[in-house]
């Protein structure tokens, strides 16, 4: 009887277990509290008088700058200083907020922030499937939105770029939408990336390269600086500045992103007696081949130009070349030929061919017969590589040494096989057998650039 | 004592009844739920285009603004160009809409037509470098990828040896590939089908096959030597966006033996066989004739390459 009496109040309490309690913890429903948000963030972009500029960092440390112009009905219009192009040209595509787990911005239709995140590498040059590790889409979070002014922060949802919003002022709106981003790609005029050959044809790199030479040449100060193609990456936008001190090679590295006509240094590079924080103003001059930029937006100014040899050369890397090829037996590869005049493979040479074979790349291969180091393209022929014919450079230690007043020399030479007539094997020849032989400049352990005396040709290498 | 058992009980069930009565529910809430019925956003020319042409007639709908959880969210992708939505579905309506409903009527090709595509703008990357054209589940939802690359004649850049190829094989061959599929899970093709040449399939191995090995096997590509039921798509594909002259100078040309040791005489023989089997299923089944789709395919198909 009892036990029948604390069941029903059992049951009765169960069931007034259900009853529902509406307070939120906060004041208000998670979907109002969400549409707030999305509604703010929306009259944010929308209102901002003179649009935003933005800058993109990619999940690989590299910085974009964008102007972004939203209106009410998802449109969006953008500057993108990822190509001289896109740095000039206002594109016009859509976007959308969505409340997803955190609320989102989606840019939703291609445009230029999309050039940098896509897969395809003739795109971007990134790598094929990943791009260049960047987002379309982020997520925003208005308690990270808080104290920081009027900037708006966003984290890439997919790969955690990071996008922050500024608004721009009049003044800097009137820059970038005359080309302030474009100028500043006049910056890569120091580089030698102008084209490059491939499949026969002949492609744009889009870096706008115009110094051809491998060394490049700047005075600041009292002092001379160099700046090398092994250490100046635009496309990664990295810079490594070296100079002598008391006979010794120094150098400072730092990534940089660009401003408006200007590139920034993320790192300010400590030089011999100087901080380099920027470089702007760029003055391109085609009479004398050489660029000239304000120092840290003062009034000094450098002229940047192209110079035939490292300020430099350490005679004892040739033969440290030659060591790790003849110790490990094993050869160097290089993708293509020779990078000459601001042209990559410029003799063509994956046009090269043999019987049921196409080309695979190029190899160096110390001491490959008893007196001669081979360089030889590889071909494919049913699946296996093969090799067909090659140029061999003659080190016959006594009359012809390979390694001659601190150069690689090539002069002495013969050939292995049959060598095709074809201008690009007979021009790759020509240059590797050069009188003046070839500096060695090192990269890192297993990767080094030969570069002709002349500083207009070079191949990379690097160790198998 | 028994009274009062029965009486407990009673007012338990009572108060459990009236626990549960509910007031009718409040959707004045669902109101401010975001995004509840599908994302919106300001209409543009290219929505309606959308609507008119292909919603409306034809019950299918285009997603082409980005949403992540249409894809595989492992693969980096990103959307499709504003600029390439309309000429695509102008090209897919001429060259796979049009001459099926020419053929069979529009009550058929509403029926079974696939009634959800999604765009993407790249390709879709494997890890082995190879690339995805495009992807289709169950006969609903087709995943169009590379549309940003998509030329047809007429447009700015065409270049006739590398983009008609691209349009052919990566577009109108995907989606007659995909739509074959959806025919042949509602009706199987006869069995006779799969015993021309079965012992000469591939599986997971089609993709280390050459074109002309898989055709002096006896399949039309290499992909239809994975299996059955690719091998019949890929066949009602390929004869689709060649034409019958094109297919005819395809199983003509054919000449040697295989590394399989088939030899031309029977591969000419075993695609012939089944192009006869494909032939009288889509007129015994569907009661389409075959060869008049195939024309007006390929015509409709010629005009864009």
């Amino acid at each position: 009887m009892k036990k029948n009496i604390i069941y029903v109040f059992a049951v009765i309490t169960l069931l007034f277990g259900c009853k529902k309690n509406d307070e939120y913890i906060f004041d208000q429903s998670p979907d109002e509290r969400v549409n707030k948000v999305l509604d703010d963030l929306q009259a944010k972009l929308a209102n901002a008088p003179n649009g935003w500029k933005a800058v993109l960092t990619s999940a690989a440390n590299v910085d974009y700058n964008f102007y972004f112009d939203f209106n009410n009905e998802n449109r969006v219009k953008m500057i993108s200083d990822f190509t001289k192009e896109s740095s000039t040209d206002l594109k016009e595509s859509s976007y959308r907020l969505k409340a997803m787990q955190q609320p989102a911005l989606i840019f939703d239709t291609y445009s230029y922030i999309h050039i940098i995140a896509d897969p395809d590498p003739n795109v971007n040059g990134g790598t094929p499937g990943e791009g260049l590790n960047s987002d379309f889409e982020f997520a925003y979070s208005p308690t990270n939105n808080t104290a920081k002014g009027d900037s708006l922060f966003f984290t890439g949802r997919f790969k955690g770029s990071k996008l922050v919003l500024v608004p721009a002022t009049a003044a800097e709106e009137t820059s970038i939408l005359g080309g302030g981003y474009a100028k500043s790609w006049d910056f890569h005029t120091i580089s030698a990336y102008n084209t490059y050959r491939y499949g026969g044809q002949t492609y744009s790199w889009n870096i706008g390269g115009k110094i051809f030479t491998y060394f490049k040449r700047f005075t600041l100060g009292s002092t001379t600086y160099d700046i090398n193609e092994s250490t100046f990456d635009p496309f990664a936008k990295n810079i490594t500045i070296s100079w002598l001190d008391a006979g010794v090679v120094k150098s400072a590295t730092s990534a940089y992103s660009f401003g408006l006509n200007a590139v920034n240094f993320k790192t300010p590079l400590v030089l011999n007696g100087v901080t380099l924080n920027s470089l702007g103003n760029f003055v391109w001059s085609d009479a004398n081949t050489s660029l000239t930029a304000n120092v840290n937006a003062g009034t000094q100014t450098i002229t940047i130009a192209g110079a035939a040899a490292p300020l430099l050369n350490n005679p004892n890397l040739p033969a440290e070349f030659r060591n790790n090829s003849i110790n490990q037996d094993t050869y160097y590869e290089s993708d293509y030929g020779f990078f000459r005049d601001g042209v990559y493979n410029a003799f063509g040479i994956d046009q090269l061919t043999i019987t049921n074979g196409r080309y695979y790349n190029m190899i160096y291969w110390a001491e490959y017969g008893s007196n001669y180091d081979l360089v030889a393209p590889l071909f494919v022929v049913n699946g296996a590589l093969n090799l067909a014919f090659g140029f061999a450079g003659i080190n016959n230690n006594a009359a012809n040494p390979i390694v001659k007043n601190g150069m690689l020399s090539l002069a002495a030479s013969g050939t292995v096989g049959t060598n095709p007539t074809t201008a690009s094997w007979q021009n790759t020849m020509t240059l590797l057998r050069a009188a003046g032989g070839h500096y060695i400049v090192k990269k890192n352990s297993t990767n080094y650039d030969m570069v002709s005396a002349d500083g207009r040709s070079w191949i990379s290498w690097s160790l198998d | 004592m028994k009274i009062f058992k029965k009486l407990a009980l009673i007012c338990g069930l009572s108060m459990s009844l009236i626990a549960c009565n509910k007031d009718d529910i409040d959707l004045t809430d669902a109101d401010i739920i975001r995004g509840l019925g599908g994302d919106t956003w300001a209409q543009t020319n290219i929505d309606k285009w959308l609507y008119d042409s292909l919603v409306k007639p034809y019950n299918i709908g285009v997603k082409y603004k980005w949403d992540q959880f249409e894809f595989d969210i492992s693969r980096t992708l990103i959307p499709p160009s504003e600029d390439k939505v309309i000429p695509v579905w102008s090209v897919l309506k001429d060259v796979w809409i049009k001459p099926y409903i020419a053929e069979a009527g529009k009550v058929f090709f509403n029926k079974y037509s696939p009634k959800s595509f999604i765009l993407a703008g790249s390709n879709s990357y494997n890890d082995d470098g190879s690339i995805i054209l495009g992807t289709a589940e169950g006969g609903r939802k087709i995943v169009f990828y590379g549309v940003n690359k998509f030329k047809v004649k007429g447009m700015t850049g065409y270049t006739p040896a590398t983009d008609s190829n691209f349009v052919k094989t990566y577009f109108i061959q995907t989606m007659h590939h995909e739509f074959a599929h959806i025919l042949h899970q509602n009706v199987l093709y006869p069995q006779d089908f799969k015993r021309i040449n079965p012992i000469l399939f591939q599986g997971q191995n089609w993709i280390n096959m050459a074109t002309n090995q898989s055709r002096l096997d006896g399949f039309i590509t290499p992909y239809a030597s994975s299996g059955f039921d690719d091998d019949f798509a890929e066949m009602v594909a390929i004869m689709l966006i060649e034409g019958k002259v094109g297919f005819d100078n395809i199983v003509n040309g054919l000449t040697g033996t295989s590394a399989n040791g088939t030899t031309a005489a029977n591969a000419k023989s075993y695609l012939r066989q089944k192009e006869s089997i494909i032939v009288n299923y889509y007129k015994q089944v569907w009661d389409i004739d075959f060869y008049s789709l195939q024309n007006r395919c390929r015509t409709a198909l010629n005009q864009y390459l």
